[in-house]
């Protein structure tokens, strides 16, 4: 009688579907967990990152010289590096010929910074929409099964006579089990992807932020 | 998510590792749902009974003794239980010696069977080894085989290609052969045609100057009998004309005239004049009359009629 209650002995009784209800779920539950340390890691990279290189740009360093420096490091500069990077080469091109405007110039930079970032912040919110699928869909996918291990033990309860609380618990407790595992599934998913887009709103503010305030120098720069 | 396993493996090794742990604890921890057992609360039942106090004392004293009576029994238990401890300390030694022999035992029995078992290995890798070795020279001499196969096979096609290029020649030669043939023949048939064709063209000359010849022939006839038909009618007329002559008082016999009639088709006179007179101008007249007179004249019809459009009849009613 207690073998027959156990977890594993309820998940191998169970019927074909809902066993592909479970299995499915967990494999949605280790995708979603390896998101979730895969983002954590690349959301705290760029977030330090940005804060390095937001130290060594007002550090006063020669804006050239900086440039140079992220030049070397080509393919390891991420983020803001990169939005400065971008801007910055736009700005050196576009001034290098005089028939241009001022206000052209810092235009063609300005914009050129501005696909730089969007293309930084498409690689950080990578596979975050993945999250917000298990999330949102994985509840619905164990209850599916839990209905239906619920109403196959039914329609078993429909052939005998004598129908007994034990002849259904069984078969209701191992629906269940789908309904546990979806939620399982689910509310890391769910609480991950608000941290993370929550994160990835923050630094898009910073960036953007920074995108001004380079512009705003560049500005100057250009009417010297 | 094959780019996250490439760019961080670290995430998938713990996402895995966590939920394993999961499973684990799931199968170690079957206890969670099992019910726990109810343990029964011993129910201990007090017993009292009223006694008096002298007996109690006898109760005492009787206690007493047999309680000194327990501690010798007890003296001589502890005697009986030392000498037992000695010898049970004996036989554990001699219990130890057997299992250290035992052990040893066992450790060179494994040992041997370690040694048997690295020998089979060895000795198995040493067949695998014989077999892949066997299988690599099967597999060589197959390819060997395969190979001799297939050089024969190229040979066999070169044959046989060789074979239709020769089959292809002697159909050519034979083709060129019956070619010279067909043109040999249709030079036969055109000499012959053309022999054919001088003769027919001969035969068709033959034919058309035997056709000219009778054509002449029978126009030669037609003329011959146009001029007898003349001939008729010329007479014809002239009867007419001497039937309705009226011979004029004091003529006398054997006078003649020449009159020049012009007539219509169908034989009306259109107009009739005497050539050349008789010298008596009441005959001439007489004749002239007469002509008159036998409107309409015999004439033939047809391409005939032509012929007497305009002619001249010589008069001599006497003759």
């Amino acid at each position: 009688m207690e073998n027959d209650l156990s977890f594993i002995h309820l998940i191998v009784s169970a019927s074909p579907l809902v066993q592909l209800v479970m299995a499915a779920l967990l494999l949605a539950s280790v995708i979603s967990w390896t998101m979730i340390f895969d983002r954590a890691r690349v959301l705290s990279g760029a977030r330090k990152a940005a804060e390095r290189f937001e130290q060594r740009f007002w550090s006063g360093i020669d804006l050239g010289e900086l440039y140079r420096e992220i030049d070397k490091e080509e393919g390891e500069a991420a983020g803001m590096a990169n939005i400065f990077h971008a801007g910055f080469r736009e700005f050196a091109r576009l001034k290098k010929n005089p028939e241009i405007e001022p206000m052209a110039v810092v235009e063609g930079a300005r914009r050129s910074m501005k696909v730089a970032l969007s293309r930084e912040l498409d690689e950080l919110e990578n596979h975050l929409s993945f999250l917000a699928t298990v999330g949102s869909t994985s509840p619905y996918v164990g209850l599916f099964g839990t209905v239906w291990g619920i109403m196959n033990s039914f329609r078993a309860l429909g052939n005998v006579k004598q129908a007994t609380l034990s002849l259904v618990a069984p078969g209701i407790a191992e629906a269940l089990i789908a309904t546990a595992m979806g939620l399982f599934a689910a509310i890391p998913a769910v609480v991950a992807y608000n941290r993370y887009s929550n994160d990835l709103e923050r630094l898009n503010g910073r960036y953007e932020d920074f995108l001004d305030e380079f512009t705003t120098i560049l500005q100057r720069q250009a009417h010297m | 998510m094959r780019d996250v396993i490439k760019r961080n493996p670290t995430a998938v090794v713990i996402a895995v590792a966590m939920h394993l742990v999961l499973i684990a604890i799931m199968l170690v921890g079957v206890d969670w749902l099992k019910s726990p057992e109810r343990k029964r609360p011993g129910a201990d039942v007090v017993q009292a009974r009223v006694i008096d106090p002298e007996r109690v004392q006898a109760e005492v004293r009787k206690l007493q003794q047999a309680e000194e009576a327990k501690q010798r029994e007890a003296d001589a238990e502890a005697q009986r239980l030392e000498r037992l401890k000695a010898e049970q300390a004996a036989e554990q030694r001699r219990l130890d010696d057997l299992q250290k022999q035992r052990v040893a035992e066992e450790r060179r029995h494994k040992e041997a069977e370690t040694r048997r078992i690295a020998e089979e290995r060895r000795h198995k890798e040493a067949e695998t080894r014989r077999i892949a070795e066997e299988k690599k020279r099967r597999e060589s001499e197959a390819r060997k085989v395969a190979e001799e196969k297939q050089r024969q096979e190229a040979e066999a096609r070169k044959a046989a290609e060789e074979k239709k290029r020769e089959e292809a020649e002697a159909r050519k030669v034979a083709e060129e052969k019956q070619r010279k043939a067909a043109e040999a023949k249709r030079a036969a048939e055109e000499k012959k045609r053309k022999a054919a064709e001088a003769k027919r063209a001969a035969e068709e000359r033959a034919r058309q100057a035997r056709a000219a010849r009778e054509a002449e022939m029978r126009a030669a006839l037609e003329a011959e009998e146009d001029a007898r038909e003349v001939d008729r009618y010329r007479g014809l007329i002239r009867q007419y004309i001497e039937r309705n002559w009226v011979r004029p008082a004091g003529i006398g016999e054997g006078l003649s005239c020449t009159l020049s009639v012009r007539l219509a088709p169908g034989g009306a006179v259109l107009d009739a004049s005497v050539v050349r007179g008789s010298g008596n101008g009441a005959f001439d007249r007489s004749a002239r009359a007469a002509v008159y007179k036998a409107d309409p004249l015999p004439v033939p019809s047809g391409g005939l009629f032509e012929s007497f459009r305009g002619i001249e009849i010589i008069f001599a009613p006497d003759r």
